[in-house]
């Protein structure tokens, strides 16, 4: 047996010795890989530099975390200066300047070497402040080096040497200001996103999820119609000036489709860009937002029109020549599964009571002259309450609002006055 | 064996089968530079660090961070700039000037670390809830840790994570080549506690000998911190040492799972009794000196109710150990392996190394960088 073994490795020996050396075979690269190398470190470094007003970061520091947004501006100095507003730096726009090098590790690797206050308090092993737990040891875990997987005049693509998170670099318009860019995400965030709408849908692949906790950038989504505690599932995402990035792509329940990059659509909804996809992500539709138990929609007073305009001010002029206090805001609400039309006027509030219907993707306000004592009252004392109560009752109303994911500002019409309206603002 | 044998043979033909002619041109790391260059953002402190460390001692000090010369299983930072420049000018007038000025120009040429290494953040293990503040590998590399927290006005801390660091593992390095001797190790014999050094209480490892409670952990590290705390700390620091060595401790709740000592004890009203027992502070007791000499204890300030003033003990030591004499022992030990060994006085490296701690002008060491050309 012992001969045997030593017969077939005395064959192998030879046939890879004979096989070694009986042709030559074209180089496949016309330098060596260390010139290759020091070459792409060159070439990145250059890139890097050449961005004029400096790149956008889009950085993940782990999986479970919001992503966030960085400036950089390299120089051929070996210096970067870093930019960045998010809560771990108190939301205030700080700037730092350290070093970094273009080095040779797993491949050509960005390295930021010296200490910078804006990106590495991603990587300090300190306890993460206001987070349950102790991460001391750990912190956000994120990286500072970062494999350079390609890069060209209009983008950058890195890898987390540690973590693997994909990292993403856009050229930032010469026209922004780097502060004013962060004030411009700021907006995008406020366009976007509101702490008055408890939830959004995806539709993706021909599914739909409902979305919450899309305003902290860290959202869990369940099926429509399904169970919001079996079949939940967690994604998060980053914010920039157009639009969101989820960490890695999400696929659903089932993985039926794969969506990460929106942007913002003309509607103001977030329509998926990745190739291939259809999805968007959306809030509800307005006739059930706006009739939604948890909500409270305030008269904007300053934002109302034909007779509806003409009524508040009446009523309100009313309530002050009587009570000393003018209608100091009004709004629509529902407690305890009853709907109303309130009035605050001085210390007290008065509730007018109402049903609503929804009808062709209208609402129709139905009162029947129930309120409670306080409404009784003010109507009593001022008729014009009840003037601008039949502004609304018995008729149908169409709502529009001007963003498809964040209208938490509607204005109510009255479809057959279009000039009789007023805009409602959730609370 | 047998499988060791033929994997050995595969890898041969293997090599045998490599006919390429490709040149080979050189690494595909690149080469340090020999000169910094004078348009990067970090020349000065490049240039400075090149001039005093590197054409001197042979000594890269590394202070940008690669996390392929760390441990990988750590999250590490790298080091402040600023803070690095502060640290290389104090590491260069506390430690390398000193053993110039008493030993000579060539030790540390010779026996000096080839590498320091500078991390920002402290390197935690939080399994052990400790933290690594030094480390030295194979006498080559120092690494120090929590740079980023130095403050160049407080010397107690930056001996504490820097200076004191280094002395005890450039100690690693030299008794690494040449051994102290065998003695030592059977000093504290039975009292060294591995795994759970951290947890002990300082009043205790005092009193058994051991300078701090790092050194109770094994002998080696108990040789290079009785030298690194006698350069580096204060005279005062050096004394509560034997203070508390010389004092016996002794656990107030035996059954915790963190339990606290306790040295002095009273009883409240003078009233001797288990539920009348209270343990003060240091700065609560007052010592009496009586006309004989002896040593009697009060609480300060305190009397009972007839008016007397009420009387502290000193908690019994119980250990078996003479902590001051093991101490005394260590240190004559340290300081004639270091004449005998290294030809140098530990004495005279304590005494430059206090006089300077006390005339650090931090603004004057910056300097230095700032006036590089």
């Amino acid at each position: 047996m012992k001969n045997k073994i030593l017969i077939i490795f005395g064959l192998v020996v030879t046939l890879f010795c004979n096989y070694s050396c009986s042709r030559e075979v074209d180089d496949v690269f016309d330098q060596s890989a260390s010139d290759r190398t020091e070459q792409a470190l060159t070439d990145y470094r250059k890139v890097l530099c050449e961005s004029s007003n400096g790149w956008i970061v889009e950085y993940f520091a782990n999986t479970t975390e919001a992503g966030c947004l960085f400036l950089m501006k390299f120089d051929t100095n070996g210096s970067v200066k870093i930019a960045g507003k998010n809560q771990w730096i108190g939301n205030k726009y700080t700037e730092a300047v350290s070093a970094f090098e273009m080095i040779a590790d797993n491949g050509p690797v960005l390295s930021f070497n010296t200490y910078n206050e804006v990106l590495h308090i991603f990587s300090t092993p300190e306890d993460v402040p206001g987070t349950a737990g102790d991460q001391t040891g750990h912190g956000h875990e994120g990286d500072y080096e970062f494999v350079v997987m390609s890069a060209d005049a209009n983008g950058v693509i890195l890898h987390g040497k540690k973590r693997k998170i994909e990292v993403i670099m856009r050229p930032l318009p010469a026209d922004y200001e780097w502060e004013g860019y962060f004030k411009k995400v700021d907006e995008v965030q406020n366009q976007l996103f509101s702490d008055k709408l408890s939830y959004l849908y995806l539709s993706a692949g021909g599914e739909k999820y409902v979305v919450n906790g899309a305003i902290d950038h860290e959202i869990s989504l369940y099926p429509f119609g399904g169970d919001a505690i079996t079949q939940t599932s967690h994604a998060i995402f980053l914010l920039s000036e157009r639009g969101i990035r989820f960490c890695t792509p999400y696929g659903g329940e089932n993985d039926a489709f794969a969506v990460q990059n929106f942007k913002i659509a003309e509607d103001g909804s977030l329509v998926c860009t990745d190739e291939g996809q259809d999805a968007r992500i959306y809030a509800e539709e307005l006739p059930t937002l706006f009739t939604l138990k948890e909500m409270i929609w305030r008269l904007d007073a300053s934002n109302m029109g034909g007779a509806i305009a003409t009524a508040y001010q009446a009523a309100s002029d009313a309530c002050k020549t009587k009570y000393k206090y003018p209608i100091a805001y009004s709004q629509f609400s529902c407690t305890k599964d009853v709907y109303s039309l309130s009035f605050k006027v001085g210390s007290r509030t008065g509730l007018a009571y109402f049903k609503p219907e929804i009808v062709d993707g209208k609402v129709k306000f139905i009162f029947d002259g129930t309120s409670d004592a306080n409404a009784t009252k003010f109507i009593s004392d001022v008729p014009a309450l009840q003037t601008f109560i039949d502004c609304f009752n018995g008729l149908t109303f169409t709502l529009t609002s001007e963003s498809a994911i964040n209208p938490s500002t509607i204005l109510l019409s009255n479809s057959n006055s279009a000039n009789d309206n007023v805009s409602v603002i959730a609370q | 064996m047998r499988l060791f044998k033929y994997i050995t043979l595969f890898a041969v033909a293997i090599a045998f089968s490599s006919c390429s002619d490709d040149e080979i041109k050189g690494t595909i790391f690149p080469d340090i530079p020999t000169e910094p260059d004078p348009t990067s953002y970090t020349y000065k402190f490049d240039k400075w660090l090149k001039v005093n460390y590197l054409d001197v001692y042979n000594l890269d000090f590394k202070y940008k961070l690669q996390d392929i010369s760390t441990n990988m299983n750590y999250n590490l930072v790298p080091a402040d700039l600023n803070k690095a420049q502060d640290l290389a000018v104090l590491t260069k007038y506390l430690w390398f000037d000193v053993y110039k000025k008493v030993v000579d120009d060539e030790f540390l040429k010779k026996y000096g670390p080839r590498i320091i290494h500078l991390i920002g953040s402290p390197a935690y293990n939080p399994q052990s809830g400790t933290e690594t503040i030094g480390l030295a590998e194979g006498g080559v590399k120092v690494s120090l840790f929590k740079v980023n927290a130095l403050d160049n006005t407080d010397i107690l801390m930056m001996n504490e994570y820097y200076f004191k660091t280094m002395h005890h593992e450039f100690a690693h390095i030299l008794h690494q080549t040449k051994s102290y001797p065998k003695e030592f190790n059977t000093l504290s014999t039975g009292h060294y506690d591995s795994s759970n050094w951290q947890d002990r209480n300082i009043g205790v490892v005092n009193s058994l000998g051991f300078p701090t409670k790092y050194a109770s952990s094994e002998t080696r590290e108990d040789f290079a911190e009785i030298i690194a705390n006698y350069i580096v700390l204060t005279q005062s620091d050096w004394d509560l040492i034997f203070e508390y060595a010389a004092r016996g401790w002794q656990v107030k709740d035996a059954e915790s799972d963190t339990p606290e000592y306790f040295c002095w004890y009273y009883y409240k009203n003078n009233e001797a009794s288990e539920e009348n027992i209270q343990y003060p502070t240091d700065k609560e007791v007052e010592t009496i000196i009586g006309e004989d000499g002896k040593k009697t204890y009060v609480l300060k300030g305190k009397t009972d109710t007839n008016g007397n003033a009420i009387k502290v003990f000193a908690a019994e030591d119980k250990d078996g150990v003479d902590g001051v004499a093991v101490l005394n022992q260590k240190i004559t030990i340290a300081k004639n392996w270091f004449k005998e060994a290294w030809g140098a006085n530990l004495e005279e490296l304590r005494n430059e190394v206090q006089t300077r701690q006390t005339n650090i002008n931090i603004e004057a060491l910056r300097e230095e960088i700032n006036n590089i050309q």
